[in-house]
């Protein structure tokens, strides 16, 4: 399995019930991944749709604050691969189809969608997520797999509101809270999070 | 006019934004929806659902009334999610929340109804009744007369 984040990472990381946040603190190149971090900017929440918004004006928000997002992966897109980077470009697309979109609806809250690749960056990219925004403009990643459910929303400031169902033979077991994101790891270990997970070792390296 | 709560053998469907629809990633069939759609938005008081059964005729039938009577705004990839109320009494007992499911007609909605005394702050309820009904949702682009 090769590794797709800096060399200094061991190929421990992408083992999700070991990943340890002090793993990115090791080596130059993961100095540099932090410094990156904390570098991101905190940008203000997106105001709410205005209800008599013409539709034409709402294509463009959308169309912007779509690039928005994907101008927040480039700056961290040398630690993702491409073929994950595309796709998570076409599923912000899809989130802001104008289609589908309610007047009602908010915008992803910048600092929010931050919180969801900071996640990214610290357990590595993860395939067959589905892709939400909440009432309030907070991001929402989901994983649905049989009967089971583990869904996440990100709060802002790396605080995760998360919530799970499993189904145990006969027995349904859920839970939900909320927690950081350095304590997301710990927190879920006890479900068996490899349920909604699929393998790294399936993403394309970047060469 | 007495209080009718509704069967515990009958439906209601709970109309989700699309932005709460959850899709597979490759496949981008719909494969459930985010428990966001079950918890109380700003200006409810109460949890409102439509009831299914209050209209005549199959399933499909019945859902394209409940679209056509929705007092909120439908896109096509809006779902509309079924739990049977049985299931949602179920649920709740089984998290000691005691909650009614009521009929409550609005002038524009004749099968407009309310689940009473939902919480506002139950992610482990709403993840639940998310993952049941997530298994029974029909988007509102599904719903059109064949």
């Amino acid at each position: 399995m090769t590794a797709i984040l800096p060399a200094s990472v061991s190929a421990d990381f992408w083992s999700f019930a070991q990943v340890q946040p002090s793993s990115l603190a090791a080596g130059a190149e993961s100095r540099v991944l932090q410094e990156r971090l904390r570098a991101m900017q905190k940008r203000p929440p997106s105001a709410p749709e205005d209800q008599s918004e013409p539709r034409a004006q709402i294509t463009e928000r959308l169309f912007n604050a779509s690039a928005q997002l994907k101008i927040l992966v480039s700056k961290v897109s040398m630690h993702l691969s491409d073929d994950w980077r595309q796709r998570l470009f076409r599923k912000l697309d899809s989130l802001h189809d104008p289609e589908n979109w309610e007047q009602s609806d908010t915008l992803v809250d910048p600092g929010s969608f931050m919180g969801f690749l900071r996640l990214i960056l610290q357990i590595g990219p993860i395939n067959r997520m589905s892709l939400g925004v909440s009432p309030e403009g907070h991001f929402l990643t989901g994983w649905i797999r049989d009967k089971d459910s583990l869904t996440l929303e990100f709060t802002g400031r790396d605080e995760i509101r998360w919530a799970l169902v499993r189904h145990l033979g006969d027995r349904r077991e859920s839970a939900a809270g909320r927690t950081s994101l350095e304590r997301l790891t710990a927190v879920l270990k006890p479900y068996s999070p490899e349920t909604w997970f699929e393998n790294a070792n399936e993403i394309s390296p970047r060469n | 006019m007495p209080t009718k709560y509704l069967p515990e053998t009958d439906h209601v469907i709970r109309i989700v934004k699309p932005s709460l629809v959850m899709r597979d990633d490759e496949t981008k069939q719909v494969i459930g929806c985010f428990p966001q759609a079950f918890r109380l938005r700003d200006d409810e008081r109460d949890l409102s659902v439509n009831w299914l059964e209050f209209f005549s005729g199959t399933k499909e039938e019945r859902l394209r009334q409940i679209r056509d009577h929705a007092e909120v705004e439908v896109r096509p990839n809006t779902g509309f999610a079924c739990l049977n109320v049985g299931t949602i009494h179920e649920t709740c007992d089984s998290l000691n929340l005691k909650v009614r499911v009521i009929h409550e007609p609005t002038d524009g909605n004749p099968a407009h109804s309310a689940i009473h005394r939902y919480p506002r702050d139950h992610d482990e309820l709403f993840s639940i009744l998310a993952n049941i009904a997530g298994q029974d949702l029909t988007l509102a682009r599904d719903t059109r007369a064949s």
